[in-house]
């Protein structure tokens, strides 16, 4: 690594994101406005049974519809069994490959069992009405211990008890020393499915050529997965899938993570009809694609009379539906940074389950199974310092780790940069820590309160987890008007990826922001990128666009040297300027070099044709492909203050106060926005989100945004205080590490430990309803 | 999804809207602002042949006042409403108005298709109910006058005959000593109230509570009303007893349907609050202070 300095001329600004004008003027870079010429559209049809098997389809009907091109049933699709996450290899041995495109066996209600490509959508959903299906049902299981238990139905064969994957991890004796603990503290802490609500659907177009080839356009999280799983599935080689990099993305937050149904059957349906084909899911659909996955948590806690962690014993049960998906990988991030690495504690024993239902499938969320822990953790941390009059802030200082520890997850590690003191001591103080009253104790109808809640040791990518993709890579190339191009296979979320990422090739060429330019990319042109997620591309992919910028940078030194006769060492990049440092007046612009770099090696001169320098021939470009160096912790703090109605149960944030050590600023509106989008979506899942089953049939009941609550402009308080701690994280780009998750992780327990203060209501099951809290004030 | 497909008629006149549906018969719906209409289209929970578009027959979206006879054509818009005189001089109206659904919806949706539609969940017939309010009607057999309360015969069924449409509402101007209010509880802008509740009151000598009207949405098959409630306030100098009471009284001719919103205990919690708070806002209008009216988003 080239040594890190905090002190930057691009970085730490607020510039003006480069897609922000494209995207209020109605943002025609979507992939949803994607289309080709001859394009068809699709729709699949759906089953209606939670569990059964099919016995006969009869499209013959639905293939006569004039405009009708082309049908595709079970049989015509290959029976390849994957497993849709991204940023695993296909056949990662930590994951399970349960899944196919279409089988003739249905495991829960919405699965598709046949599709069909028209000349309009009106015509594709008229045929389906079409197509009868014969189902023989099966019996079906809603609940997880019920699938457990005894005499269940087997959802998948060789999944005893319906137990997908079982992971335990112990440090110590857990037992042995619950014995020596003064208090024990138990409680069922329990969360509910959600899903992401990004604003753009699923949506696909998939184009083949004769030659069998597909490019494929997605609004999805990862160019390099989607081309890997569609090719795993289809059984065809990796290179004969294109997938095109979209500009930008109506939002994924994880919801985008894994292949869908839509692309491979698209891309069937292209192949035998030979014409483009689309499919936009409904939002009923983007339901039932992927969710938050429910987990239930008993946690148990010793705690010794100075108020420490003795010991911590955890079970988490979670509900994967029929297909494991992220389930396998999600219950192990939660059991590690949800519950087990959150504080130091020497004995600790936790067991997980990711366990099959006939519910929808889940996938990934923002956070990760962190969110579910990080509830459970912080609501009984307060729960513990109520119960034996501990400070909730002078508990959980006592009880963190400290900059300088090993890193708890990569013992190898230092955590360097880390200073969840000072978010903590710091957000306390904004928000008027010191005056908070005792629970319940204000007068009135409405009642205010301040909580807390924390995640204290999170990631800035994957390094160190088994069979999880982590590299990056980019290509930075000057122009001879003085700008550069990047190009990378890291998307753009809607979260401003291409901001940061231009802010740093930018600082590193001593260019300004704006000449720096995120053009196209494609599977077939940039180097493999793990996808946008797991907080890792500031991180991750902002090391590997800085490596390529240095590269180029090298080289324009090189070829400046060359003209100013000078050594590259000696030459610095300012105000479009190379430079001779310390003479000024020995200096050349990055146009002039990038010119010559690019001219004809011999020029026509008055005197005749002249050779120049053959060194300092080429374009200037710097590449990179490599995995980021190690994976430090951010350390996030979060402080809510409520008002509670006690007679109608509703709860008003009135503040936020949020603390994060981010490591270095890079683009501080892009950064608040973070912390903003992240608050509403852990607000949302604290106090309304939640998708309702029919328990008889398992069908989902939310189908769409009348039905699905989310917090709108009205609920979100007027300001979110936050509060960025630099702390010059030695293995980052410019000192930089992660943000983004923990925004989301942190505001239910903060809530709900608020409304605890408010009105002495503990509700450990989200959300936190009106009627929940009006029944634990025992008004119903 | 999409609508099943369907013709698409434009009424010039009243008359010839009536004619109209008359001749195409039970496969026909009258289209007002489409607020109701198309989304059960495109559920396809109604699978109509025809559409009458009765948007452009003229001079049904008058809002006027005649001595103290309030009249508000059928096709005026919640906006229109929301914004209107009568909305300036009768807080209650704007209550209301302005809160119903999001900026899109009150820019289209009509105060007579949301009688029409006889939906329990909709503002209009709870508030209108509050203000004894008549509806004019006229179809194939002539114009009749029809008062709000009798409407509705079941959830989404009103006693209107094939063809009849209504085409104007008309309530009396309550006096200078009367006070209203209107608050819904709803889960968001767009989504129909979990709850809502509509008070009239008049006060004379300070505090007797000479007359009171008081409705209920969202809690039952129908607009919920309740003379006793109303016989405890009513001649009486009101006092958070008698309030808690008549809340009591109506809250429990109440029935709400439990669904995705809450339970029916929690409707019924959250009726009980409306009314007091309704009652509360009712009160210090009557004594001349001005309150912005809103709805609670939950």
């Amino acid at each position: 690594m080239t040594s890190s300095t905090t002190s930057t001329t691009v970085l730490g600004k607020s510039v003006q994101r480069p897609d922000a004008l494209d995207k209020v003027t109605g943002g025609k870079h979507y992939p949803v406005n994607v289309t080709l010429p001859g394009m068809l559209h699709a729709k699949l049809l759906r089953s209606p049974y939670p569990h059964a098997r099919i016995t006969g389809i009869d499209a013959s009907a639905a293939a006569k519809l004039p405009g009708v091109k082309a049908v595709l049933l079970p049989q015509d699709v290959p029976q390849r069994k994957y497993c849709p996450v991204y940023f695993v290899p296909t056949l990662a041995p930590s994951m399970v490959q349960d899944m196919l495109i279409m089988s003739d066996t249905v495991r829960y209600a919405g699965q598709p069992v046949a599709a069909v490509a028209a000349t309009t959508a009106a015509i594709a959903e008229q045929a389906l009405e079409l197509i009868e299906v014969d189902y023989e049902e099966l019996p079906a299981v809603f609940d997880a211990d019920a699938a457990m238990a005894e005499g269940a139905p087997q959802i998948h064969e060789g999944a005893e008890n319906n137990i997908a994957v079982n992971p335990v991890v112990a440090f110590g004796d857990a037992e042995a020393a619950f014995e020596k603990a003064d208090h024990i503290f138990e409680g069922v802490y329990e969360t509910q499915r959600v899903h992401t609500c990004y604003m753009e659907p699923r949506v696909c177009v998939v184009d083949s050529d004769t030659g069998g080839n597909l490019t494929v356009h997605s609004s999805m999280q990862h160019l390099f997965g989607l081309r890997e799983k569609l090719a795993f599935v289809l059984g065809m080689p990796e290179s004969k899938v294109r997938v095109i990099k979209p500009a930008y993305i109506g939002g994924g937050f994880g919801g985008k993570l894994d292949i869908g149904y839509i692309e491979p059957v698209a891309a069937l349906l292209s192949l035998k009809t030979g014409r483009p084909v689309r499919i936009e899911q409904t939002r009923y659909e983007d339901f039932i694609s992927t969710t938050r996955n429910p987990i239930r948590v008993y946690l148990k806690t010793g705690i010794s009379k100075d108020g420490r962690f003795v010991a911590r014993y955890a079970e988490s049960t979670l509900d994967c539906g029929a297909h494991a998906t992220h389930g396998a990988e999600v219950i192990n991030v939660h059991g590690m940074f949800g519950i087990l690495l959150t504080y130091p504690c020497p004995d600790q024993h936790w067991e997980g389950k990711t366990v099959y239902t006939n519910n929808m499938i889940g996938g990934g969320y923002r956070g990760y199974g962190s969110p579910q822990g990080a509830f459970a953790v912080e609501s009984q941390i307060d729960e513990i310092c109520e119960e034996l009059g501990f400070d909730p802030v002078e508990f959980r200082l006592k009880n963190s780790y400290h900059q300088g520890d090993p890193h708890p997850f990569n013992p190898q590690a230092k955590l360097d940069s880390y200073r969840f003191q000072d978010c903590l001591t710091q957000a306390a103080e904004r928000i008027g820590w010191s005056s908070r009253k005792a629970a319940g104790s204000d007068q009135g109808v409405k009642k205010r309160g301040i909580g807390l809640g924390c995640q204290p040791i999170w990631v800035s990518g994957c390094v160190g987890f088994p069979d999880i993709y982590e590299h990056s890579g980019a290509i930075v190339k000057l122009n001879r008007d003085g700008t550069a191009d990047l190009s990378t296979a890291a998307v753009d979320l809607g979260s401003g990826q291409i901001t940061t990422l231009c802010m740093i090739a930018a600082e590193e060429l001593g260019l300004e922001a704006d000449q720096v330019r995120m053009t196209y990319a494609d599977t077939d042109t940039v180097p493999f990128d793990a996808p946008s997620h797991a907080s890792r591309v500031t991180y991750s992919s902002g090391n590997a666009v800085k490596a390529a910028a240095g590269q180029a940078r090298q080289r324009l030194l090189e070829v400046a040297g060359g003209l100013l006769e000078a050594s590259p060492d000696d030459l610095e990049v300012c105000e479009g300027m190379v430079r001779v440092k310390g003479s000024p007046d020995s200096q050349i612009s990055v146009v002039d070099v990038v010119t010559r770099a690019e001219s004809p090696f011999v020029v026509m001169t008055e005197e005749g044709p002249q050779p120049t320098n053959l060194e300092e021939k080429g374009t200037i470009i710097g590449l990179s492909s490599m995995a980021p160096p190690a994976n430090p912790s951010p350390a996030t703090v979060e402080f809510v203050e409520v008002e509670v109605d006690t007679e109608t149960g509703q709860v008003k944030i009135l503040r936020v106060v949020f603390a994060h050590d981010l490591g270095k600023l890079i683009h501080p509106a892009g950064a608040e926005g973070q912390v903003e989008g992240g608050f509403q979506q852990g607000m949302g899942y604290a106090l309304m989100e939640n998708l309702l089953f029919d328990p008889d049939s398992g069908a989902c009941l939310s189908s769409d945004f009348l039905d699905y609550k989310m917090p709108t402009a009205v609920e979100m308080p007027p300001k979110i205080e936050s509060i960025f701690i630099e702390s010059n994280e030695p293995t980052g780009p410019f000192g930089a590490k992660s943000l983004s998750e923990p925004c989301v992780t942190v505001p239910a327990p903060a809530i709900a430990n608020a409304i605890y203060n408010a009105v002495g209501v503990r509700v450990r099951e989200l959300p936190i309803t009106p009627e929940k809290i009006l029944a634990g004030l025992g008004k119903l | 999804m999409y609508p099943a497909p369907f013709h698409y008629h434009r009424a010039d006149s009243l008359q010839g809207a009536i004619s109209l549906l008359s001749e195409l018969g039970d496969s026909a719906r009258a289209l007002a602002g489409g607020q109701t209409l198309i989304v059960w289209m495109k559920l396809r929970f109604d699978e109509p042949q025809h559409l009458v578009d009765l948007g452009r027959i003229p001079d049904l979206s008058r809002i006027s006042q005649e001595g103290d006879e309030v009249r508000i054509g059928a096709l005026a818009t919640h906006a229109e409403i929301a914004g209107s005189a009568v909305a300036d001089l009768l807080p209650i109206v704007r209550d209301c108005g302005s809160g119903i659904a999001d900026a899109q919806v009150r820019s289209r949706g009509t105060i007579g298709g949301a009688l029409g539609s006889a939906d329990p969940s909709c503002d209009w017939p709870t508030l209108l109910h509050t203000l004894d309010a008549e509806l004019t009607c006229t179809g194939p057999e002539g114009t009749r006058t029809i008062p709000v309360s009798e409407l509705v015969e079941d959830i989404y069924t009103t006693i209107l005959k094939p063809a009849e449409l209504i085409t104007e509402i008309r309530f009396r101007r309550p006096p200078a000593n009367s006070g209203g209010s209107y608050t819904a509880f709803k889960r968001c802008a767009p989504a129909y109230p979990t709850a809502s509740a509509g008070v009239q009151l008049t006060l004379e000598d300070g505090d007797v509570c000479s007359d009171i009207r008081i409705a209920l949405g969202s809690a039952g098959l129908k607009t919920v009303t309740s003379e006793e409630a109303e016989n405890i306030l009513r001649g009486h100098a009101l006092t958070e007893a008698s309030i808690d009471k008549a809340a009591e009284a109506i809250v429990a001719a109440a029935e709400p349907v439990p669904d995705q919103r809450g339970s029916e205990d929690f409707k019924r919690a959250v009726l009980r609050t409306l009314v007091k708070r309704a009652v509360d806002i009712a009160v210090r209008r009557c004594h001349g202070e001005t309150i912005r009216g809103h709805h609670e988003y939950v």
